[in-house]
């Protein structure tokens, strides 16, 4: 008799969580990371992905029921931004449709949207400077923004003069705007709630509860720059400390949402603390102090932090051993996963990571080599979970994905 | 000679490419070993 959805449910739950805690699970997890796989799949475009949320859905769904993946990741943060972010006149990201081909995923727009001496500014005021500086920036619809006044100037009677701002046409049309581009993100967040409780319905749990950012990246990505951010390590080193110390309590903050959501995995997306961006001194002071906190604040939590390590991070293996026995998912690109095994086996799960060039080129057999070899070796004694090097690219051949699926989940099995 | 982050030994192969580099460097590197440099 097929199982009940709950019980698949629950069998999954397990699946992982004993992959986390470093018991032996009943077989390998495979947790799919999917981009626009699924739309590519099912055969709509990516803009559509992006702008309709039924026909996301709908691709979503029939991609999860065809691969069975243990865990599914909620494809609306991901996917389904287009007409909020249209509505924003939103700057940092080029997509599917907006500034890249319909059929080709988004693009970040790197630059320098806080300049190397606006630090102190930064420092001085996070929110408002976001607000009046950073805002204008990266949203068209809220360069009027520049225009509003310090909030703390808002004291006694100058309240008036202060709320007197917001009476200028330009603003009062901001505001407007925004609260449009607010409506949108929230029919988009209760597509995204349904989604999630339909596929539990079907008896499959959601990867993460949030997302969460190195400080480092933070700074990096969207503030400085990768350019920025480099020079700054020479030419602002104390500043760049200051500012990565800031915004600790904000991405724990950010990540201890999870929490509500009720799904205690943490995604933390990781870019420039790799090998080809920096040297281990630099890691070691820059990079991993802040990272670290916040994968501890975490834990301690009752939250998983689970880092992508995109890049190389073999050499900087022994630095991030430093963590809290069986309490996170470590996912790898580059770096040398066996290696990984060898040095982290013992202290955190390790997710990964079938080359994107061989789920794109390869054929099912080359694929089924390599799973094999993962399971073998990375997979021996469990901690280990099945995905891509980078999750599951968009170009990957169906018949590949669905070789790691089937190969996973027959030769995964632990006896 | 190809490069980038993404490429490796498969890539290589299947674009018929002579050589490939993760990073700039790499290429430096193999620019110097084909003109003997």
């Amino acid at each position: 008799m097929a199982k009940a959805p709950e019980e698949l449910y629950q069998e999954r739950e397990k699946r992982v969580s004993d992959a986390i805690q470093l018991k032996v699970p009943d077989r390998v997890p495979f947790l799919p990371f999917f981009s626009f796989f699924p739309a590519k799949y099912a055969g709509i475009s990516f803009k559509e992905a992006m702008y309709d949320y039924d026909k996301l859905a709908e691709v979503s769904k029939k991609a999860i029921i065809d691969f069975q993946p243990d865990m599914y990741l909620n494809p609306y943060g991901l996917i389904s931004v287009g007409p909020t972010l249209e509505a924003l006149d939103y700057k940092q990201l080029k997509w599917p449709g907006h500034g890249v081909d319909p059929n080709l995923t988004y693009q970040f727009v790197e630059g320098e949207y806080m300049k190397a001496e606006e630090y102190d500014a930064f420092l001085f005021d996070p929110s408002g400077f976001m607000i009046r500086t950073i805002f204008p920036r990266i949203c068209g619809i809220l360069e009027p923004f520049k225009m509003l006044p310090s909030i703390p100037s808002a004291y006694y009677l100058r309240i008036v003069p202060r709320v007197a701002v917001l009476g200028i046409p330009e603003v009062a049309a901001a505001f407007k705007r925004l609260l449009k581009a607010g409506a949108e993100a929230q029919r988009m967040m209760a597509e995204a709630r349904s989604f999630v409780e339909e596929m539990e319905e079907l008896g499959f749990p959601t990867q993460f509860g949030s997302t969460g950012y190195a400080p480092f990246d933070y700074i990096g990505d969207f503030l400085r720059g990768t350019r920025g951010i480099m020079l700054d390590m020479y030419r602002n080193p104390d500043k760049l400390l200051e500012a990565i110390e800031k915004v600790l309590p904000i991405m724990i903050e950010g990540g201890v949402a999870a929490k509500r959501a009720g799904i205690p995995r943490v995604f933390i997306p990781l870019h420039k603390g790799a090998h080809g961006f920096m040297s281990l001194e630099q890691f070691n002071t820059f990079y991993w102090p802040t990272l670290h906190k916040l994968m501890l604040a975490l834990i301690d939590e009752g939250l998983t932090p689970c880092p992508l390590f995109e890049g190389d991070y073999t050499d900087r293996l022994e630095i991030i051993k430093d963590i809290p026995k069986g309490k996170a998912i470590y996912s790898f690109e580059h770096t040398d996963i066996f290696k990984a095994k060898e040095v982290l086996g013992d202290r955190v799960c390790i997710r990964g990571n079938v080359p994107a060039s061989l789920l794109c080129t390869g054929t099912p057999q080359e694929v089924r080599d390599y799973c094999k070899k993962l399971i073998d070796v990375v997979g021996r004694g469990g901690g280990f979970i099945m995905d891509g090097a980078i999750g599951i690219p968009d170009e990957a051949k169906p018949e590949n994905v669905r070789a790691m699926a089937d190969f996973t989940r027959e030769y995964g099995v632990y006896h | 000679m190809i490069g980038g982050g993404q490429i490796n030994e498969e890539i290589k192969k299947y674009t018929g490419a002579d050589a490939y580099g993760r990073d700039a460097m790499a290429g430096v590197a193999l620019a110097k070993e084909w003109v003997g440099g």
